[in-house]
């Protein structure tokens, strides 16, 4: 049985089988006469066929050794994700430039792991070269943060 | 003589300054993102998709094809180089062709490549510059069930070459289907699966989701197997290929030119079985075909012919069915209906401007790409040296802003994040997105297609197979399921006899 597979498909069914309940309650309709719901629930049930196709094929194939350094690589997604979540968050409070400048900052010079000259230096740079590029030639509004800028 | 008239319409169009302009940004912008490492021709029109939907039509497409086939160029050169297919058309160039970097030889390799690409991107032109409008006219003739058909076809084949298992490609187009029915129904206008969120009513954005899978998906792989590269390309000496290997290549150039051609019409073949079967050919038909793998010339020469030939090609369905050939031409088919064109076999007659502008401006285009890329070799060799750490945090702002600018919403951002996760997940779990992307642009025309082939028939699924072209389309698309489902049966026969 292979973990790996499983638990995939397993999702993968429950998500075709969510989209078929969703679509059924949206009215099918009849054929002649197709409703919102009828392509949608074919989808769903198709999904949820496929998957359960998968799932009983997990069943059968040998489990993949897992990997020590799994847990250690993931640690950079981890941040990367973590950043993304912060300029969404941090855009519309405290400007672009500011959370642009932190954004970078904090990429090139923890994760990336650059010295920290070339870390700020690079990020003023790629901030002033992007709030050129969208504010000057292109004309887009981009958030204005509580200092001004 | 009627072509010709439209053509030179055409260059009239492409000819004004503000689209050369446009033009040159799109072939320059392709040619670099393809050049940096980890970015294909998908990441790049991802990239400057939200740029382009600032401009007027016409120029948002000249600018969108520029990107796609330059960034085919740049791909080739990364190959060639350091041995990093910036895309999968590119990866049978790395073999023969790093093996010429190696023996110093990068020159020549590179010479050849964008020789081949020039000569078999302006034939795959001339044949759409024929073949288009003649196709439209005759697609006109299809109706829904056609168009059904059409479309099973190209995802099936799609699904074949992605490289998942027959059952995940599957399970990844239905899901990329699904997120095109999310918004408010066409037809009665009626909110599906939109959990009551504002931002899903209009239907789920294209830019946030491609955005995350080819931006914040390929970013997230590419971190976690490490920051280090340590490849750094040399010199690049004797650009011109002599004598000798012209000789050599005018035979793979040709025959993958028209391979390439061949296949990059297919709705869903694109160019990467038309790379692979050039060079499986050309070791084929060479007289001593132990060369290959250790830098024969004529396995750079035939395989980078026949991607760009089909990648050309690729446009023959997109404009004048308005079906996408390939997940690239998805991408362009998205940015169409982003730019309020929807592609379709009128398409021709309705917009002359743009469908005769893209075709006159990728003439321009690929001059611009040859007399670019020979003496600018020197300026990509730079941009490969760029380390990956440097880079990533670029991509990323990149399309942060580029997807907040569209429709200044920060909950599509929030999308983008999303799908840069599932993408990741699905990566890691072998479910291959490109199938979902190429659905999910697909969804609203499929799903019209599918109801209005049930009225017409008054219920029955008999209208697919009653229709001689249809069925003939439906028995095509059968064939390629069956024959993906081989290997499989055979697999299973294997475990019963063990």
């Amino acid at each position: 049985m292979s973990w790996g597979q499983l638990l995939p498909a397993m999702i993968w069914v429950a998500i075709g089988s969510a989209i078929a309940a969703g679509a059924y309650n949206l009215g099918l309709g009849a054929l002649n006469r197709p409703g919102p719901g009828l392509f949608p629930f074919v989808i769903g049930v198709s999904m949820t066929l496929l998957s359960l196709s998968v799932t009983a094929t997990a069943f059968r194939v040998a489990k993949a050794p897992a990997s020590a350094t799994e847990a250690k690589r993931a640690l950079p997604v981890v941040a990367v994700v973590a950043a993304l979540i912060f300029y969404t968050l941090a855009l519309e409070r405290i400007g672009f430039v500011l959370c642009t400048l932190l954004f970078l900052i904090g990429l090139l010079g923890v994760l990336g792991r650059n010295s920290w000259l070339v870390a700020i230096t690079a990020s003023a740079g790629i901030t002033v070269g992007s709030y050129l590029i969208f504010a000057k030639l292109l004309k887009i509004n981009l958030p204005i943060g509580p200092l001004g800028f | 003589m009627d072509t010709l008239g439209h053509l030179l319409h055409g260059f009239s169009v492409t000819l004004q300054p503000h689209n050369l302009l446009y033009c040159f940004l799109g072939v320059f912008g392709g040619t670099l993102v393809g050049v940096l490492p980890g970015l294909g021709p998908q990441s790049a029109i991802v990239l400057l998709l939200p740029v382009a939907v600032y401009l007027e039509p016409v120029s948002a497409i000249i600018m969108l094809a520029g990107v796609y086939y330059g960034s085919m160029y740049g791909g080739s050169t990364t190959s060639i180089l350091v041995n990093i297919p910036g895309e999968g058309a590119s990866v049978v160039t790395c073999i023969d062709g790093h093996q010429m970097a190696l023996q110093g030889r990068a020159g020549p390799a590179l010479g050849i490549a964008a020789f081949g690409s020039f000569i078999a991107g302006t034939f795959g032109l001339l044949l759409l510059t024929l073949a288009g409008g003649p196709i439209a006219d005759f697609a006109l003739r299809f109706g829904p069930p056609e168009y059904f058909a059409l479309m099973c076809l190209a995802l099936v084949i799609l699904i074949n070459l992605s490289g998942t298992s027959l059952r995940k490609g599957l399970i990844s187009a239905l899901a990329g289907l699904f997120l095109g029915t999310i918004g408010l129904d066409l037809v009665t206008g009626q909110p599906r699966f939109a959990l009551g969120l504002s931002v899903l009513y209009d239907g789920i954005g294209l830019i946030p989701v491609i955005m995350g899978l080819y931006g914040v998906a390929e970013v997230l792989i590419n971190v976690e197997q490490g920051l280090a590269r340590t490849v750094a390309p040399g010199r690049i000496r004797n650009i011109l290929p002599t004598r000798d290997d012209w000789r050599r290549s005018a035979g793979p150039i040709t025959r993958g030119t028209l391979l390439g051609s061949l296949l990059g019409t297919l709705p869903g073949a694109g160019v990467v079985l038309a790379s692979f079967l050039s060079y499986t050919l050309e070791r084929r038909v060479a007289k001593n075909p132990e060369r290959f793998g250790h830098g024969a010339i004529e396995g750079v020469a035939g395989p980078e012919s026949a991607n760009n030939a089909a990648a050309q090609c690729g446009f023959i369905p997109l404009l004048s069915l308005g079906i996408p050939a390939n997940v690239a031409t998805a991408l362009l088919l998205g940015a169409f209906v982003i730019l309020g064109v929807q592609p379709s076999p009128t398409l021709i007659n309705t917009h002359p401007d743009l469908f005769w502008g893209t075709v006159a401006s990728m003439y321009v285009g690929n001059v611009m790409l040859l007399v670019l890329n020979l003496p600018l070799i020197g300026l990509w060799v730079q941009i490969l040296r760029i380390p990956y750490s440097m880079l990533f945090p670029g991509v990323l702002l990149f399309g942060l802003i580029g997807v907040y600018i569209v429709n200044t919403s920060i909950a599509e951002v929030w999308i983008m994040i999303m799908f840069g996760l599932i993408g990741y997940v699905m990566k890691k779990t072998d479910y291959e997105f490109a199938p979902m992307v190429l659905a999910m642009v697909i969804a609203p025309i499929f799903e019209n297609a599918f109801r209005q082939s049930l009225i017409l028939s008054g219920g029955s699924f008999s209208i697919f197979v009653t229709q001689p072209l249809a069925a003939f389309l439906v028995a095509c698309a059968a064939i390629a399921l069956v024959l993906q489902l081989i290997p499989q049966i055979r697999q299973i026969t294997g475990t019963l006899e063990k």
